[in-house]
């Protein structure tokens, strides 16, 4: 795959995620919590998909990527660990 | 064994983990009013203007797109870096004036800095952020007259950079935006 339509291919998996985030509101059926984590892990995975793909730190050297994808795990973990 | 290199220089990433420091400390702060204050937290949401934010967020992912985009045609030596750019500073201005509407929207109502827990830090960090993308149009631009001149190992780095930190305000936003306008 060329990098171009990755790119491409990596952005609308971003759009997804963010209109899918929104559309859980109106579901009812799911609770609160169970809500609000996954709008936290859903942002959290777009979050790893601009430093992994477009800051390119997929093919950085690793601690610098196991320094970020730990950040990543970190905050979404705090996150949903406050509010539950 | 594919070859690990370190995009931009080292010191961007000294810059990024400091931002991410710093921002993770006010969403952690934005989770515990929202669990320490739920009513009024959702409350002060339902006041928010959230189609102007999603659009909002929809012109930074674009923009992202954008300039990563142009960083791999300077790297290739193609054409079109100048529009990526420029696609990427209209989507970048068209941020700042959708949030100064927002801004002006809630000051006109009467809903300022002190009205609430939830809108203090609502303006303090969507500020500052707002402060980073004004920051980041003016990268833009000198990455703009960096790709038209000569793409040597050191001006391509940079220009690594100054994208690297634009990549940075859209992630930064894109949590805030969930915190603030979408996690109900």
């Amino acid at each position: 795959m060329s990098p171009t339509r990755r790119l491409i291919l990596i952005w609308m998996a971003l759009i997804a995620l963010t209109l899918i985030s929104i559309g859980t509101r109106t579901n009812s059926q799911i609770g609160p919590v169970p809500m609000y984590g996954f709008v936290i892990a859903a942002a959290l995975l777009k979050v790893r998909f601009v430093i992994l793909d477009f800051m390119e730190v997929r093919h950085a050297p690793w601690a610098l990527r196991l320094l970020l994808e730990a950040w990543i795990f970190c905050l979404c973990a705090v996150l949903i660990g406050v509010f539950s | 064994m594919l070859d690990r290199r370190l995009p931009g220089e080292s010191g961007i990433w000294v810059l990024i983990l400091g931002e991410l420091f710093v921002f993770s400390i006010f969403f952690v702060t934005i989770a515990m009013t929202h669990r320490a204050e739920p009513d009024q937290f959702l409350r002060d949401q339902a006041t928010l203007n959230r189609p102007l934010a999603l659009a909002n967020t929809l012109l930074l992912l674009t923009s992202s797109l954008a300039v990563a985009l142009a960083v791999h045609r300077v790297r290739e030596q193609r054409t079109g870096v100048a529009a990526l750019f420029a696609v990427a500073i209209a989507c970048g201005s068209g941020f700042v004036a959708i949030k100064s509407f927002e801004y002006w929207e809630k000051t006109v109502a009467g809903v300022m800095f002190n009205s609430s827990d939830f809108f203090t830090y609502y303006f303090a960090f969507t500020g500052i952020h707002l402060a980073h993308v004004l920051l980041g149009l003016g990268v833009l631009f000198a990455l703009t007259a960096a790709a038209r001149q000569e793409p040597t190992p050191q001006r391509v780095s940079m220009i690594e950079c100054g994208g690297i930190f634009w990549h940075l305000v859209d992630l930064l936003w894109i949590v805030l935006f969930a915190l603030f306008y979408v996690a109900g």
